[in-house]
């Protein structure tokens, strides 16, 4: 009986394998006769893991196909096997094609280090066993093969939904925030912290043994009877199975997930040796060496980046869950009082609330539609989709003092809405630039004119008193007039650099800028516009308002295919060199997060949080910080 | 009666809500061979299904004596089943490799003139049938559930069977249970039946106490009201006339031909009597 089985798996193996061959051959040809003689890794392994995918389902629900289709089912169970050896000796086959093509696809994977799954390999392994697992539990669910193939695709999404829903509730109800928050976030942290892919183990493991479990015992009487039979008897175990497993999860999710990972904490160094933590839900920590202040402010805040400081107090946006609006909060330092200074309802913003917000100087600015349209009913707080009226709001956050500037403009497609991206001023006029990448270029007056720029494939940037489109085939460098623009260079090609998703728009007078390009970082000098060849890509550029680059070189290079880094190191990118700054060495076998602001650098490194701050990047110290 | 091979305890099965078996206790000897009749669809070979262990019972017990193992239970079904993909020598050696069988007896086959190359889905249901006879008498088997398959076969091929049969039985002593609906080869041969309805056996007797149990009178008019009539139907002007059951008593109290019937049309008379009883009901 083991041997009809190995033979079965071993030839459905082979037929596989060929297929997978042949599609690879069949790919390449096509690479071929397109003039592209270079085969892609990715592509392989995008083929591979969605034929892997489609094989283990294939596998799970084989187990009985074949002895049904060949009319074997009464002879099969009048053999002088239990119900349980049957079993196993179904699936220890079928479970060791599943792992040994598993092993041979990871290995294929780390060879071609690929990023096809966004560095989701992780997600990919569990689906890949969840998927098996669940077919194997389904392959009795009906007589047709088609049939308990979809069986199969809608159990695995139920299990997926149900995999995330839980761990969202666990953490939601772990840190108390919204689970809606949360979203698929546990499982793409996967791949470096630990806390996260323990708790994705077990909540997989938790979830999936309800479908195996009540298969096992269902088939404890497994015969020849119809399959409604079956599944009747399957679905009564399986039902009390899935909540005991949902209540487990949860509690797993509870207990093993750590909370630095996933309360949202952000830390901003203070000019006076404090530093600030926003957690989840309104929560803010403000650390002295030997001290910790914490500010529970009772509200649902999701605290954003923006911060402004002046002596004393400091300024903070955050998204009200609550109500739906964005917050302007003013904190005391001193006493840690605060109160709100600004609140505007979501639907009031022209933009979606963690892009709405921008900054220059001592001014936070945002745009926002007119009360009629942001009240109409059923309207997003997105995009215009036609001609209306936006109103630019300016808060002076030194006397809090707010103007309303009106303009009508011309619609945003609906996927890329008006994102504020420069100030600037011309004979003494101030203007502000909006725009996203496929959309055109709009230029606010602050006397009320509205100048079309022009249409930009990609993110526009404005540095240098320049401003950067790009026409599809290459940057297009034109500087602004009183009326119009004058286009003073194009360079073909793709050139990547920050500054959109900045909040800061001080960057006027930068003189160089650094991005990427063909793999290599290069070096754009904004009086003699040329481009200069700095280095390898190995990383991340940060860039910091007003002109400052920073490049944190990976040790692991493309990110996300499951080889950790043990290091990374830090330069600050300056007059056409990097100059070495601190090299960070990880403790732990996974990822960290490293993240540059003006004060210095915040290193999460397996759920711990470390700082150095600038100029000397000196570890700052702080009691209780984790 | 010899030590119970094969025990039955309350058994009770269903289909979605149809009770098919409902609530059957029975016990089979060793060595000895019962046909168990019935009309379509009572639970017969849902009956044998169960002692096969292809079918499990909602409630009761199938206890089988340690003489009777699941590897000495040899059962023909009506299906047929075997892996149709697979060649007879394929087969073969599947199963003597399952059920431990050290020598297979290829003689039926031989007789056939069937290849061992042959695909299974390429024979006939008369070579299947002896293949399957073939491999379920080489387990040696003490129990042995034959289902309705001798109407599929042709007359040399049914008579071998049956031969096949009795040899075995003969030599090693082991209970036949079959479901018949033609008894014409096999009249002689069963000890004991049993005539299921509505998942109950309603008659459960050796063939001779049957055959001395069940009479005809054949008559042009009717019968006294006295006479305990199970079953009748018309023939041309006569009218034939089942009594059942029948005591000697009554030879003397009627002046009538009662007639020894065969065991084939005693099942028959059994069968449509079950027919006409539902009818009236």
């Amino acid at each position: 009986m083991n041997r009809k089985e190995w033979l079965e798996v071993s030839k459905q193996s082979l037929y596989f394998v060929l297929a997978t061959a042949g599609m690879v051959l069949l790919m390449a040809l096509l690479n071929l006769m397109q003039g592209k003689p270079q085969f892609a890794g990715e592509t392989i392994i995008i083929i591979l893991g969605f034929w892997l995918l489609m094989f283990s389902m294939f596998l799970g629900l084989s187990p009985f196909a074949m002895d049904s289709k060949q009319k074997g089912m009464e002879y099969l169970l009048t053999l002088p096997i239990s119900r349980r050896r049957l079993l196993f000796i179904k699936l220890l086959p079928r479970l060791a094609i599943v792992v040994l093509f598993y092993l041979a696809f990871a290995l294929i994977y780390g060879f071609m280090g690929s990023d096809a799954f966004g560095g989701g390999f992780t997600a990919f392994s569990l689906a890949y066993f969840a998927l098996f697992l669940i077919s194997f539990s389904l392959s009795l669910v009906h007589e047709n093969f088609i049939v308990q193939s979809i069986w199969a695709g809608i159990a695995l999404c139920g299990y997926m939904v149900l995999c995330l829903f839980t761990c969202a509730l666990g953490l939601a109800w772990k840190f108390g925030m919204p689970s809606s928050w949360l979203g698929p976030r546990p499982w793409l942290d996967l791949n470096y912290d630990v806390s996260s892919l323990l708790t994705a183990i077990a909540v997989f493991l938790l979830m999936a043994a309800p479908f195996v479990i009540s298969f096992f015992l269902a088939f404890k009487k497994f015969d020849l009877k119809p399959a409604q039979a079956f599944n009747r008897r399957q679905l009564m175990l399986f039902i009390p199975l899935l909540l005991l497993a949902i209540a487990a999860s949860l509690g797993v999710t509870y207990i093993v997930q750590k909370s630095s990972a996933y309360d949202e904490r952000h830390y901003y160094i203070l000019e006076n040796g404090q530093l600030l933590g926003t957690g989840w839900l309104g929560k803010l920590t403000l650390h002295s060496e030997n001290r910790q202040r914490r500010i529970d402010t009772k509200q649902s805040f999701i605290w954003n980046w923006h911060d402004f400081r002046s002596p004393g107090k400091l300024f903070l946006t955050a998204y009200d869950v609550q109500d739906n609006s964005m917050v302007v909060i003013r904190l005391n330092l001193d006493d840690l009082a605060w109160d709100t200074v600004r609140r505007i309802p979501h639907n009031y913003l022209a933009n979606n609330a963690f892009s709405a917000f921008r900054q220059f100087g001592q001014n936070l600015v945002f745009l926002q539609r007119s009360r009629e349209e942001a009240e109409k009913a059923g309207r997003q707080p997105a995009v215009p989709l036609k001609n209306v009226r936006l109103d630019l709001v300016v808060i002076d956050m030194k006397s809090e003092k707010s103007k309303i500037l009106s303009y009508h403009v011309p619609p945003f497609p609906i996927r890329y809405g008006p994102v504020i991206f420069a100030h600037d001023e011309i004979d003494g006029r101030q203007f502000w630039l909006v725009g996203n990448q496929r959309a055109n270029i709009i230029r606010l007056w602050e006397d009320g004119q509205v100048e079309d720029l022009g249409f930009s494939h990609k993110v526009p940037a404005y540095f240098g008193h320049l401003l950067f489109s790009h026409s599809g085939k290459s940057l297009v460098i034109r500087r602004l007039l009183a009326n119009g623009s004058e286009t003073v260079k194009e360079i073909d090609g793709e050139f990547q650099f920050g500054g959109f998703f900045q909040s800061r728009m001080d960057n006027g007078n930068a003189r160089e800028i650094y991005g990427k390009r063909d793999k290599r970082i290069v070096r754009l000098d904004l009086d003699t516009l040329t481009m200069d060849d700095v280095g390898p890509d190995r990383g991340q550029i940060f860039f910091i308002p007003p002109g400052d680059f920073f490049y944190s070189e990976y040790e692991a290079w493309p990110p996300g295919h499951g080889k950790p880094d043990k290091w990374r190191k830090i330069y600050r990118l300056q007059d056409d060199k990097m100059v070495f700054l601190k090299q960070l060495n990880f403790r732990g076998p996974y990822f960290g997060h490293v993240w540059i602001d003006k004060s210095g650098i915040t290193l999460l490194e397996n759920g711990r949080t470390r700082l150095f701050a600038f100029p000397d990047l000196r570890e700052l110290k702080f009691k209780n910080l984790n | 009666m010899n030590q119970a091979i094969v025990e039955i305890r309350d058994l009770s099965l269903g289909f979605s809500r149809k009770k098919v078996i409902d609530g059957l206790s029975v016990s089979f000897a060793k060595g000895e061979w019962a046909v168990i009749a019935g009309r379509n669809g009572v639970g017969k070979s849902t009956f044998l299904r169960c002692l096969a262990g292809v079918l499990l019972p909602d409630s009761g017990q199938v206890i089988c004596s340690q003489e009777a193992p699941a590897n000495k239970t040899g059962f023909i079904s009506d299906a047929l089943s075997l892996f149709e993909d697979w060649t007879v020598e394929r087969a073969i050696a599947f199963h003597c490799r399952v059920f431990a069988i050290g020598e297979f007896d290829d003689r039926l086959l031989k007789r056939l003139g069937l290849s061992q190359k042959d695909r299974i889905r390429k024979l006939s249901a008369g070579e299947r049938a002896i293949l399957h006879l073939s491999l379920v008498l080489s387990q040696k088997p003490s129990l042995l559930l034959v289902d309705e398959v001798m109407h599929m076969l042709d007359p040399y091929i049914r008579e071998l069977f049956i031969e096949t049969l009795i040899e075995h039985l003969a030599a090693s002593q082991a209970t036949v249970l079959t479901v018949n609906h033609t008894f014409s080869e096999i009249e002689k041969i069963p000890e004991r039946v049993l005539v299921m309805d509505d998942g109950k056996f309603v008659i459960d007797q050796t063939s001779e106490a049957l055959r001395g149990q069940m009479k005809k009178v054949v008559v042009p008019g009717s019968l006294p009201a006295t006479l305990p009539c199970f079953f009748s139907k018309t023939e041309g002007i006569y009218k034939e006339y089942y009594i059942y059951p029948f005591r000697e008593e009554l030879r003397a109290e009627h002046a009538l031909d009662f007639q020894d019937i065969a065991l084939a049309e005693i099942i028959k008379a059994f069968i449509g009597g079950g027919y006409e009883q539902k009818r009236m009901a």
